[in-house]
């Protein structure tokens, strides 16, 4: 089937289908849309009707969009920098041209802050691919699962974007258990001084809030955190307090402590041996006893 | 060095045989022979007891040593039966990584 010219949130389609059903496409029309849009199999007539009547419909209203909006959608604009902002529209534009019909945001804190090391470009793809650097930008490829992501709630907090961006339904399953592995895992970059620590560290914090079921930080609230926590000298103690934090705030109580009681239990076997990290695993599971202290 | 070769390297330095998971050929003919001796001296890392390994909540009779490259494009997991042997090397990229850190519940 041919390349469509534009890209649909099927998600935010199906929340508006009594605006659009019948005003604009016909019920046999939106199914037509829903089966194009999910990828599954249309027959040679469906994929005829859709192309004749749905296709020219949506190229129509995209073009209508795109000249009232010239494109170009900002999110977070009261903590953009004014330069920044006039800079970023001259780029979008520029990368829109790169990936034609393909969703562009810019973000990160290229847009807020005055010293930056990159400029982040974010392109919506169908598939991931391999992210890169091209002169001072850095562009990462998202599939269109992202939408529904955490991780994309964050960024588009703070961005300039080529397309309208309409909140999504978390649906990356974030639990318990990739909350504590998550932990786990930064307490491991604390500890080795691993390089990439800032990117485990955002992710903590994003799914802390997530967890806790506070309002998700964007990426200039994430950037002063992730500095603030990082410059600290209790960088441990400050992470074991958000991880206790979100548990106890979002977690039922029986479900949680059951949970730290079996983590205490594999560390302390560890301990046993592997006798030499002791230090380490006292340190970690002091998380997971604050919070059995609390909740028994 | 050949994946091949990489992989009898690790075999000599475990002192035995072990399984190979993820994208592994790929992955070390993607990178310098001077990125695969820092992956070989990990291994003997965790072989030494000097790598802190985690426990796998899933598969409560292994644990587990997590290997990253400073550039954060290869992770590597390898594990260990408790109070045995080592079984089995990870290595690919990190969407895979993640998939295997939930296998094993780490």
């Amino acid at each position: 089937m041919r390349r469509l010219q534009y890209t649909l949130n099927l998600v935010h389609l199906r929340g508006i289908k009594k605006d659009i059903v019948p005003a604009i496409f016909t019920l046999h029309q939106f199914e037509l849309i829903e089966k194009r849009f999910s990828n599954k199999k249309m027959t040679p007539s469906e994929k005829n009707e859709f192309s004749r009547a749905v296709s020219k419909k949506m190229v129509a209203i995209n073009k209508i969009l795109e000249k009232e909006t010239d494109n170009l959608f900002c999110y977070g604009k009261e903590k953009i920098l004014k330069d920044r902002l006039e800079l970023a529209s001259r780029y979008l534009k520029r990368f829109s041209r790169m990936f034609k019909n393909k969703h562009v945001l810019i973000t990160g804190s290229f847009l807020f802050s005055e010293k930056y090391h990159d400029i982040d470009i974010f392109v919506v793809a169908k598939y991931e691919k391999e992210d890169y650097r091209y002169g001072k930008f850095h562009i990462n490829y998202m599939g269109e699962e992202a939408y529904t992501s955490s991780f994309f709630a964050s960024i588009s907090g703070i961005c300039v974007s080529n397309r309208q961006i309409i909140p999504c339904l978390i649906k990356k399953a974030i639990t318990l258990d990739t909350f504590i592995s998550l932990y786990q895992e930064l307490f491991n970059d604390l500890h080795s001084n691993f390089a990439g620590v800032k990117k485990t560290l955002r992710e903590f914090l994003v799914q802390s809030a997530f967890i806790s079921k506070m309002p998700l930080p964007d990426s200039y609230m994430l950037w002063h955190q992730v500095r603030i926590i990082l410059r600290s000298k209790s960088k441990a103690k400050i992470i074991k307090k958000i991880f206790v934090y979100a548990v106890i705030l979002g977690i039922d109580d029986k479900k949680a402590l059951s949970a730290m009681k079996d983590m205490v239990r594999l560390y302390k076997g560890m301990m046993e041996d592997y006798s030499q990290h002791k230090a380490y695993y006292l340190n970690l599971i002091k998380g997971f006893q604050e919070v059995i202290e609390v909740e028994s | 060095m050949k994946a091949e070769d990489f992989k009898k390297e690790v075999t000599a330095i475990l002192g035995r045989e072990i399984e190979f998971d993820g994208h592994v050929n790929k992955t070390l003919e993607n990178i310098t022979e001077e990125r695969q001796k820092r992956i070989l001296e990990w291994v003997g890392n965790c072989l030494k007891g000097m790598i802190i390994p985690e426990p796998c909540k899933n598969y409560r009779h292994l644990i587990a040593f997590i290997y990253k490259s400073s550039d954060n494009k290869i992770r590597g997991i390898l594990t260990k039966e408790k109070n045995a042997y080592f079984i089995e090397l990870f290595l690919d990229k990190h969407k895979y990584y993640d998939q295997k850190r939930r296998y094993l519940g780490l």
